[in-house]
């Protein structure tokens, strides 16, 4: 029921942006006649699909062991919709439903309702230009629900670009207020053993990003950024076995976490037909856990409209301070995980993606409008697998179709 | 350089971050030459962005929650735990 609801809600969103398309484009000519500019910008609904699932053998449900099966469909809608030569709406909307053996182990009910959970998220954006060239301001709302918490965030954003067109900087500022509804492993509820104090999580982030033209056919870019995070770090219905017991405990880290992210990224334009890309991060954090991922990226362009791009990404971590595996922590530790997602290990994906964008679109059609022609701009398709160190495999596949209304 | 303390706790960022950052930092500043509007054909390729697309927004979203380094640019970075 939620999921059609939510489904119904999406497909809401897009008729009310087709039906104001008409009214949005009036609108803007009008502003565009009053500010004596040009430019005209179209609305555009990118419609997202995505099959995610994965297998390994350490789950954190059960401690450390335990199946991690998992399957994922997501459908993400973003709107783009454009007030005038300045101003634009920003509406996206998520829903994911997903079936999950670890999480059906909460409790001893094997194949009950936890097996299984849909998660809704939206966010509503407005996005405005200081001048046609000079840059942009943004703000945002939004929020997300599953079976287990609320989330509502809040964003600010800037966007410098330098006078000659080179140069661009921007810092984007986010806030998450979440809320958890808290489930424990059902042999611990009411078993008298630690749990947490609080139900919030509450995290801020602020990330910066400077880009170069640095020659006609080379460009490069710096990241970083930082964040922090308070509250229920730990997960509630995690557990934890200790050496030399049999009984568990519900997973337990601090309540204050910082992290420092740091990018490098680069893309060349070789000949006509091929671009190369490549990216390095370095990341750590106050859990004790440091990080490189690197990747590469070749783009073949046979035409104009095509391209098809294999990628490969590589990551490794150190693992955080408070990971052991199961039956390996000490009575006497403070601070006790055994989910492998922040243990050592190292990760390889690779895989490989098309992007199809024909000059006139794929098809134009009219749709709740007589005089408007909707056209399907783009197709894109992208295939990715991998593999994490501990056995852990996944493999996923998005989908995303560009639409423009005129 | 790349040293800080938080909570009584030492951070330092290895040493080929630190050259990255004293070496192609001020390389990027200011050693380019300015590429003119009519030479970006090129840099204005949709393929030449550095920044992820859209269609990618998945995967990225699936790496924060299987591996340790989410947080600040590295993806989803809050609402929910991905903790299955």
């Amino acid at each position: 029921m939620r999921m059609q609801l939510m489904i119904g809600a999406i497909w809401l969103l897009c008729a009310t942006a087709l039906m104001n398309a008409d009214l949005m484009a009036q609108s803007k000519s009008d502003s565009l006649v009053e500010r004596g500019e040009a430019q005209r910008e179209r609305t555009t609904i990118d419609f997202l699909l995505g099959y995610y699932e994965q297998d390994g053998v350490h789950s954190a449900v059960t401690g450390g062991e335990g199946t991690e099966k998992l399957e994922d469909r997501d459908l993400k809608v973003i709107i783009n919709i454009p007030i005038d030569s300045i101003g634009k709406l920003i509406l996206d909307a998520d829903i994911n439903y997903y079936t999950s053996a670890s999480t059906d182990n909460i409790d001893t009910n094997v194949s009950s309702a936890s097996r299984e959970d849909l998660r809704s998220q939206f966010g509503f954006a407005y996005e405005w230009k200081t001048h046609p060239q000079k840059g942009s301001y943004s703000l945002g709302v939004g929020g997300s629900v599953e079976s287990d918490y609320i989330s509502t965030s809040f964003s600010g954003g800037r966007l410098l670009i330098s006078k000659d067109g080179n140069q661009q900087f921007s810092l984007i500022a986010q806030a998450f207020f979440d809320r958890w509804i808290m489930i424990f492993p059902e042999e611990l509820r009411n078993s008298g053993t630690l749990l947490p104090s609080t139900d919030k999580r509450n995290s801020y982030h602020l990330s910066m990003y400077y880009e170069r033209n640095l020659s006609p056919r080379l460009k490069g870019a710096l990241s970083t950024g930082i964040s922090y995070q308070e509250g229920l770090l730990s997960t509630p219905f995690h557990r934890v076995y200790f050496a030399g017991q049999g009984t568990a405990r519900v997973e337990r880290l601090p309540g204050e976490r910082w992290k420092f992210p740091f990018g490098l990224k680069a893309g060349y334009f070789m000949g006509d037909r091929l671009v190369i890309k490549t990216s390095h991060r370095y990341y750590v954090d106050s859990f004790g856990l440091r990080s490189y991922t690197g990747s590469f990226e070749t783009r073949w362009k046979p035409n104009t409209f095509f391209t098809l791009y294999p990628f490969y990404r590589y990551y490794v971590q150190k693992a955080s301070d408070y990971f052991r595996p199961i039956r390996a922590h000490e009575l006497s530790s403070l601070y006790y995980t055994s989910d492998y997602d922040l243990s050592g290990f190292d990760s390889h994906k690779f895989g490989v993606g098309i992007f199809w964008t024909p000059l006139y679109g794929l098809s134009s059609f009219r749709l709740l409008s007589k005089t408007k022609f909707t056209q399907v701009q783009s197709l894109g398709l992208r295939y990715a697998y991998y593999q994490r160190g501990d056995g852990l495999n996944a493999n996923q596949i998005s989908m995303i179709a560009r639409i423009n209304i005129d | 350089m790349g040293y800080m303390m938080i909570r009584g706790r030492h951070f330092s960022a290895p040493r080929w971050v630190k050259i990255v950052c004293c070496i192609l930092g001020p390389l990027m500043a200011l050693s380019c030459v300015p590429v003119k509007p009519y030479q970006r054909m090129y840099l204005q390729d949709r393929d030449m962005s550095l920044e992820g697309g859209a269609v990618e927004v998945f995967e990225t979203n699936f790496e924060s929650y299987r591996e340790g380094a989410s947080g600040a640019n590295g993806g989803k970075t809050g609402g929910g735990c991905g903790c299955n």
